[in-house]
């Protein structure tokens, strides 16, 4: 098909594909191999990067896009959508991205941040990207910037789900408030939300985001996920969760399933019952503050 | 209107916005996850989404009795993967279907994300202009990393086609799209059609 556009008709595919992936499961891959497993797993996409947030958190150093050979091999390697991470502000990693033929880009702050004042104009692409939010001002800020989609920034490679159940408990409650307002205190809504005015009238109006809020940031269980899912994420992504814990493919599956039934706790119970060892977790109060990196991004 | 049961199978994918559409119509569905919800519904959509995905979470009981269904005469409309997961056969990967509708198609054959795209109007088949409402001539296709249809067998009649190839299917009850009726604004042909279908079927 014709590859011209940068329109309306533009944003409404981009925002049907993240439709598309409700209900399923996003996992975090740096190679080809891992990328199948995923694929097998029942998957509805995979995010390729460098390093797991786990690992970055450990080795340090600056964090980049994947290598252009690594994207290809998993490109060539899985049908469902090939997702990947950019730095915030990165916006020629995010043209070769979309030269690659990447389905959906991550401006993320898991990578090391490239711009510490500027996110990326992504109305300027015709790929979708996904960002990652805190609260409600944040999700309509990067909406403002043309993000198809938005997920918590939870904190990523803890292996601990407290700060995404906050983000996320956050931006919902944020929103409900919204709906309460009249239309003459949206004005300052918006000043102290520091977002757009047409999107804070909007989910004023209509009491959820523009596009679709998924989770992200600390999963690390099937129950983590359904955790996310019953407080009203539509779908989860899971980082280091998968291929740092000991039973990778089961335990990919096991999520898969949980994110399908996540009101159904005895499915979950079921999925769940021949586990391993999850990921190790980390304690966000002994993380600096200045390590933590959903502190990135604005 | 008659009142009937219809489920929108919500394991994962565009369920949210088939429910959303048909709410406009003052159709209320189930979502539908147990083999057992799928017990006296008047019809099922199938919608899109990862047929692979999909595929995985269809599990056999809930398969026997989706195809029991089928055989009764149910009313089926599927869209996207829906479409792959019904289809006889499957290209590029080949991968297993139900086998509901003698079609041949192809994953991803129109290239990925960055093809995605909506075609405002598709041409419409002698088929179609019988069986579709169309007072306004022309028919959108909201396109997204959509299968192709590469052959049509026995009686599967092509009701709208795009760039040569069929994008809407019908083979007795089941109704088979290549694109995304519930991403159109107001109510797409292809919905109306359908909930005829469910109508004709309960008479």
């Amino acid at each position: 098909m014709s590859s011209n556009g940068k329109n309306g008709s533009n944003l409404r595919v981009n925002v049907g594909l993240a439709e598309m992936l409700k209900g399923g499961v996003i996992m975090d891959v740096i190679n080809a191999e891992q990328a199948k497993i995923a694929q097998d797993a029942g998957a509805v996409a995979v995010m390729a990067l460098e390093r797991v947030p786990a690992d970055i958190r450990k080795q340090g150093g600056v964090a980049r896009m994947s290598s252009v050979e690594v994207l290809e091999e998993i490109i060539a390697a899985v049908n469902i959508p090939v997702m990947a991470k950019v730095r915030i502000g990165h916006f020629v990693e995010a043209q070769l991205l979309q030269e690659l033929g990447v389905d959906f880009i991550d401006e993320s702050e898991v990578l090391t941040p490239a711009d510490d004042e500027h996110h990326i104009d992504k109305f300027k692409f015709r790929v979708p990207f996904v960002c990652g939010a805190r609260n409600l001002g944040e999700a309509l800020r990067r909406i403002g910037e043309g993000a198809a989609m938005i997920r918590t920034k939870g904190e990523a490679g803890s292996g601990n789900i407290v700060e995404a159940v906050r983000h996320m408990r956050q931006l919902l409650g944020e929103i409900n408030k919204l709906t309460a307002l009249s239309q003459d205190e949206l004005f300052t809504a918006a000043k102290n939300l520091q977002a757009p005015l047409e999107l804070v009238q909007w989910v004023a109006r209509e009491g959820k985001l523009p596009v679709p809020n998924f989770a992200a940031g600390g999963v690390a269980t099937p129950a983590d996920a359904a955790l996310m899912m019953q407080l009203g994420a539509e779908t989860v992504f899971v980082g280091s969760g998968i291929f740092k814990s000991e039973d990778p493919q089961q335990r990919a599956e096991a999520t898969v399933q949980a994110v399908t039934h996540f009101q159904d706790a005895a499915k979950i119970l079921e999925v769940s019952k021949t586990l391993k060892e999850p990921m190790a977790g980390i304690e966000i109060g002994t993380i600096p503050k200045e390590e933590r990196l959903q502190e990135r991004g604005w | 209107m008659v009142k009937f049961a219809l489920g929108v199978l919500a394991f994962q994918g565009g369920f949210e916005k088939h429910r959303e559409k048909l709410a406009e119509l003052n159709v209320k569905t189930l979502l539908v996850k147990k083999q057992e919800e799928l017990n006296s519904l008047d019809g099922l959509v199938i919608p899109g989404g990862e047929s692979s995905t999909l595929l995985k979470l269809l599990d056999d009981d809930f398969r026997i009795r989706l195809v029991e269904l089928f055989e009764a005469g149910l009313p089926i409309l599927t869209t996207c993967a829906g479409t792959i997961i019904v289809a006889n056969r499957v290209n590029s990967p080949v991968q297993e279907s139900l086998n509901f509708i003698n079609i041949s198609v192809e994953r991803n054959s129109y290239g990925r994300q960055v093809n995605s795209q909506v075609i405002s109007n598709l041409k419409i088949n002698v088929a179609g202009q019988k069986l579709l409402k169309t007072e306004n001539q022309n028919i959108e296709g909201v396109f997204i990393r959509a299968p192709r249809i590469t052959s049509i067998g026995g009686k599967v009649e092509s009701l709208l086609e795009f760039d040569g190839d069929p994008v809407l299917v019908k083979e007795g009850n089941v109704l088979s799209a290549t694109f995304h009726p519930e991403l159109s604004s107001g109510v797409h042909p292809v919905i109306s059609l359908f909930v005829e279908m469910i109508q004709k079927a309960k008479n």
